[in-house]
């Protein structure tokens, strides 16, 4: 996480003094005038919503939509899991994140820093076992439980995305994340690589 | 139509979203709940009644005390009688749980954690471990029963410290007075807590010949226990002894068998919570350097070194050792055995650590030759 967060503030560092390319470049040119729709895809981690620690890894997905040059707006889906261990316990949790957003974006030469507030809810599906409990010959609940919960959640991403070529751009992002996890305020932090793609 | 799963999706979404998560906290309830009932109340004033949950240790006696090897004179019989204890009684190694009890109603004992590997006895696809139900009255209050250990004598020679046979910090004493346990002696009838995983092989530890294998996993079983001369018979010929009775052989369920613990005298089955140091027979011996030890209150004998044939009889090895017992008031039955020449671990060695016999200490009570 930390990696990711140094990444994206040297690719900001960089896109802030590299201007973009003439016109007449035509391997490494990207879209002059990308249209207002982008889809974007790849890694995701963040901290389980569910659990006290961890990283969890996993995949994301986006869709914006560009409002102007300043406003976007958008919704993502991001699913990552985890397994942390006690001495008593093992849970297994597989989050979904939904988030609908609305952003705040500013180009820089082919770049493009944003401001991404998310907020939506995380479905979290958690399989808890009792350590020991088949060796014990343990069933039913007394094994394990399984539970599904929806908790409330919000996100404030900063996002650096560079357009490589044609309609191509790989984004990165990070922030602060928190939900409302058994009526108490649980915070975290999320991060992301993708590649996106804005015809 | 369309409608009705529409509100059938987002009835199961409601549910769905009120499920409490609980992570990797939260209490752990128990892997095995077990009934013990103390039959009888000993009446002792102002008692505490506890029943403990002990896992055994596999555990051999040292030659002189597996009744095969015949004492030299009566000293070194009434020696073996003071400072041996039953070589098939059960032998404590670890308290896993513990719980006060009311004489006749049942009590419920909980295990949170599985016993451990050094409990199991057998690899890791055929493992089990077998533990017994003391009840004991806390007179220490803390709310364990304290194991103690047989009172030898330090040693002062050669591998004195390492050698001294007590490496832990047990007393000799039992803080706690023992009023009976379930699973006393496999020459007795016993229920005992049965750990099992994996496949069963019947072993030498606490073993249960023609009955049926424990259950998987936690479980109460039962058996009439044998007799010490078959046992020592089948010891002999190496193989397993066959229980008395096999109608007494009982497999149950851990969490419904009630296990009865037959209130006995103070600390007559005090060896209940007698611990050994060592598991395997092995003897620690020590040098008769310097000033006679304090002899006070135990009793002393001669007795040829074992050596046991492969035939399983005694023979005598040519030196006499001096065994001396621990005290009568002592709760834990032990000895220690004294030798003119030879190492800590072996009296017989052939590079000797020590070797007094032309120059005995002048306390030495044995022949030297």
């Amino acid at each position: 996480m930390k990696s990711l967060a140094a990444f994206t503030l040297v690719v900001g560092s960089v896109l802030a003094c590299t201007p973009a390319f003439a016109d007449d470049t035509i391997v490494l040119s990207p879209r002059s005038e990308p249209g207002p729709y982008r889809v974007d895809a790849g890694l995701y981690e963040g901290m389980p919503a569910g659990l006290p620690a961890g990283i969890e890894p996993g995949i994301g997905l986006g869709f914006t939509r560009e409002c102007g040059c300043v406003f976007a707006y958008g919704v993502r889906l991001a699913i990552a899991g985890i397994t942390e261990s006690s001495e008593a316990w093992t849970a297994s949790d597989v989050d979904t994140r939904l988030r609908v957003f609305a952003a705040l974006h500013h180009s820089v030469g082919r770049g493009e820093l944003s401001l991404r507030l998310g907020g939506g809810t995380n479905i979290v599906y958690e399989d808890r076992v009792r350590n020991g409990g088949d060796r014990a010959g343990l069933t039913g609940d007394a094994l394990g439980t399984r539970t599904v919960a929806a908790l409330p959640a919000a996100d404030l991403e900063a996002v650096v995305a560079l357009h490589l070529i044609g309609p191509w751009l790989v984004i990165a992002s990070a922030g602060p994340t928190a939900e409302i996890l058994n009526s108490e305020l649980h915070g975290g932090f999320v991060a992301g690589v993708a590649v996106g793609w804005q015809p | 139509m369309a409608a009705v799963k529409c509100s059938r999706t987002m009835f199961a979404i409601a549910l769905a979203s009120c499920g409490k998560l609980q992570g990797i906290g939260g209490d752990a309830p128990p892997l095995a709940t077990m009934q013990v009932e103390a039959t009888a109340d000993p009446g002792a004033a102002g008692e505490s009644l506890h029943v403990a949950l002990v896992w055994g240790m596999q555990w051999l006696p040292e030659a002189l005390c597996t009744g095969i090897v015949a004492p030299d004179n009566p000293a070194a019989g009434s020696a073996f009688a003071a400072g041996c204890r039953d070589p098939f009684g059960f032998v404590p190694l670890r308290v896993e749980a513990d719980v006060p009890v009311v004489p006749g109603e049942p009590t419920t004992i909980s295990l949170i954690d599985l016993p451990t590997s050094d409990v199991l006895v057998g690899d890791i696809t055929a493992r089990v471990a077998y533990g017994s139900f003391v009840l004991y009255d806390d007179r220490n209050g803390n709310g364990n029963l304290d194991l103690a250990r047989a009172n030898r004598i330090a040693a002062t020679g050669m591998g004195a410290g390492s050698a001294n046979g007590s490496n832990s910090n047990l007393p000799v004493q039992l803080p706690d007075v023992v009023y009976g346990a379930s699973f006393m002696t496999m020459t007795e009838p016993d229920l005992r807590l049965s750990y099992r995983e994996g496949g069963f092989v019947e072993t030498a530890f606490y073993p249960r010949q023609g009955c049926a294998d424990p259950p998987p996993a936690f479980s109460i079983i039962g058996a009439s226990g044998f007799d010490t001369a078959t046992a020592i018979a089948a010891v002999a010929a190496g193989t397993l002894p066959e229980e008395r009775d096999l109608s007494q052989c009982s497999e149950g369920s851990a969490a419904t068998t009630i296990v009865p613990i037959t209130t006995t005298a103070a600390n007559v089955d005090a060896e209940a919570a007698c611990t050994e140091n060592t598991a395997d027979s092995s003897v620690r011996y020590r040098e008769p350097k310097g000033d006679e030890p304090d002899f006070t209150d135990r009793m002393l004998a001669c007795q040829h070194l074992p050596m046991l044939g492969s035939d399983g009889s005694g023979s005598a090895d040519d030196q006499i050792q001096l065994i001396v017992t621990g005290r009568s008031d002592d709760s834990c039955a032990g000895l220690t055995h004294y030798v003119l020449r030879g190492c800590t671990t072996d009296a017989s060695c052939e590079a000797p650590q020590w070797d007094d016999l032309d120059t005995p200490p002048t306390w030495w009570p044995c022949p030297v030759d």
